[in-house]
């Protein structure tokens, strides 16, 4: 496949072929490529997410607005 | 002269000393620290010599109020409001009627026949202090005495206390500047104090203050629903440090307000999409309405109804309204993916594709410097596809990109995030080496990549399940979003 890239990194065309079938689907397909301690930290980082969207309830009725 | 003079159409204000700009404050009720000193001194910072004042305007907003409470009151109160427009030239009184499109127009401020609660909808030019800041603005246009102008600044207005209070401003300053977009139909002040729900024991009048769920509510039912983030409880973001706890005198957390330096990312990322943040405190509201960079520093740029237009803040951590509680974020209510995952998503697929059997030598460099986490910078934004697009045609980056991307097929709006080679940007050149581009209609557990280009690639994905496009793209750095067109 190297023999065939044109200098500088440019793709031609059976890189790009590659590259449209190898495409990550899911979150999760790609997580597959990653270490387990890469894995764990984006995992902790989605959840949070999450679990900062429940804080709401944390703050109701502890703030009056004026 | 009353407040509502019949016979006069209004008047031509020259002021050219502090003594004249203090006079003309004072004849308006005001002094320095009020929210009109501070359109002021905007104005004056912007270089304004005329201050061309309209008597009896019917303001809709103002007149909305009036309707449903102040002319319910005994004390008699005008119907009417004035209207202030400052311009750069010189205008006299004897061309009002016919003032040249070059004059200057640098914004307009209301003002409402109460106080407190003078200034009513104002919208400013931001002042040249803040002439390289990211601001959320909006364009609005006016008609003075029949010659048409227009002004892009961040909309602001005052609270009065008993009717319309923090929240309800800082919620129609986030409407206004909505409305303004075109993202919603405008709706009049008053209007929003109807809109809020009455959930607790209090009468709603004169209000007691607002909670968090009412003002959710009031963001909701204007077509703008709010993101809500607890600053106690941030989310976690790939690449971006989490602080640590401070602690005070005795070992015990102080709130994150004074600490949680991940507020600074979540707050930019929604600038950066165009889009005001509100923050609550325990008793008030403000709107954060742009944000810049003075040496290492991000100082934010503030409407506070009880400030004025443009208060720059020093640092969250030492602001007089610290600790900040919470942040409202109203977006498009189909928006349901939030930056911080598409951000999230972003490094982790760049890593997981260096990491693929198709990865370029390019594509792993470029990880590695990523989770260096020095030499990349990850930059997310909201856009409209047809921003992102009409934007794509003038990044450069080739014609096979540009059409890949140009043709994808896209959701009305998309997380957008750049991958920055910090060095490059800090020299003003071509800086985006990667980028990924999100479905916002999709699940924070289960983002949806619409495109993304890596050195060398650019692909398109298609949705339900289409055949991923794989072109060439540009092996080095291309122009930003933010380059290209700064504001969305």
């Amino acid at each position: 496949m190297a023999a065939e890239k044109k200098p500088h990194g440019v793709l031609v065309s059976p890189d790009l072929a590659r590259i449209s079938e190898g495409v990550f689907r899911t979150s999760d397909e790609a997580a597959e490529t990653l270490t387990p301690a890469e894995r764990a930290s984006f995992n902790e980082a989605s959840q949070s997410v999450v679990d900062a969207r429940q804080s709401a309830e944390a703050l109701e009725g502890l703030l009056r607005i004026n | 002269v009353s407040w509502v003079e019949p016979d006069i159409h209004g008047s031509v204000h020259n002021p050219q000393s502090n003594a004249d700009w203090s006079q003309l404050l004072g004849s308006y009720g005001a002094k320095d620290g009020d929210p009109l000193a501070q359109v002021f001194r905007i104005a004056r910072s912007n270089r304004a010599r005329t201050v061309v004042e309209e008597n009896r305007y019917v303001d809709s907003d103002y007149r909305s109020e009036y309707s449903a409470f102040w002319s319910e009151r005994f004390p008699s109160r005008p119907a009417f409001a004035r209207r202030l427009h400052f311009f750069r030239r010189t205008v006299t009184d004897e061309r009002v009627h016919a003032i040249p499109a070059d004059a200057g127009y640098l914004g307009y401020a209301t003002l409402k026949p109460i106080v407190p609660g003078r200034v009513g909808r104002t919208v400013m030019a931001p002042p040249p202090r803040l002439a390289k800041a990211t601001l959320t603005m909006a364009t609005d246009r006016v008609s003075v005495f029949g010659t048409p102008f227009e002004v892009t600044g961040s909309p602001f207005v005052e609270q009065d206390t008993e009717y319309l209070i923090c929240a309800h401003a800082a919620t129609w300053m986030c409407h206004y500047h909505a409305a303004l977009r075109g993202l919603v139909g405008r709706r009049h002040t008053a209007e929003l104090v109807r809109l809020t729900p009455a959930l607790y024991h209090e009468r709603a009048l004169p209000s007691p203050g607002l909670r968090l769920n009412q003002i959710q509510a009031v963001f909701g039912a204007t077509g703008q629903p709010a993101l809500f983030y607890g600053i106690g409880n941030l989310p976690t973001v790939e690449g971006v440090d989490t602080p640590i706890p401070k602690l005070d005198a005795v070992g015990r957390e102080l709130p994150a307000g004074f600490w949680d330096t991940r507020l600074f990312s979540v707050i930019c990322r929604y600038l950066n999409a165009g889009f005001p943040v509100m923050v609550a405190t325990t008793v008030h509201a403000f709107v954060i309405v742009g944000w810049f960079r003075e040496g290492k520093m991000i100082r934010f740029v503030a409407c506070d109804d009880n400030v004025g237009p443009y208060e720059v803040i020093t640092s969250p951590f030492t602001d007089r309204r610290a600790p900040w509680q919470a942040l409202m974020v109203p977006l498009p209510p189909k928006v349901y993916l939030s930056g911080e995952n598409a951000e999230s998503n972003a490094h982790m697929q760049i890593r997981a594709y260096a990491g693929s059997p198709m990865a370029t030598p390019a594509w792993k460099e470029l990880a590695t410097r990523l989770a260096g986490g020095k030499d990349i910078a990850l930059r997310t934004f909201l856009r409209s596809n047809l921003a992102y697009k009409s934007v794509v045609g003038q990044q450069e980056r080739g014609d096979d990109a540009t059409r890949a991307l140009r043709l994808a097929r896209m959701p009305h709006w998309v997380w957008v995030v750049e991958a920055h080679d910090r060095a490059a940007r800090q020299a003003h050149k071509r800086s985006v080496v990667a980028e990924w581009v999100w479905d916002s209609t999709s699940h924070d557990k289960r983002p949806g990549v619409v495109a993304f280009s890596l050195p060398g690639a650019v692909v398109a994905v298609p949705p339900d399940g289409g055949t991923p496009v794989a072109v060439g793209g540009p092996t080095g750095p291309w122009r930003s979003h933010f380059d290209v067109a700064p504001q969305p």
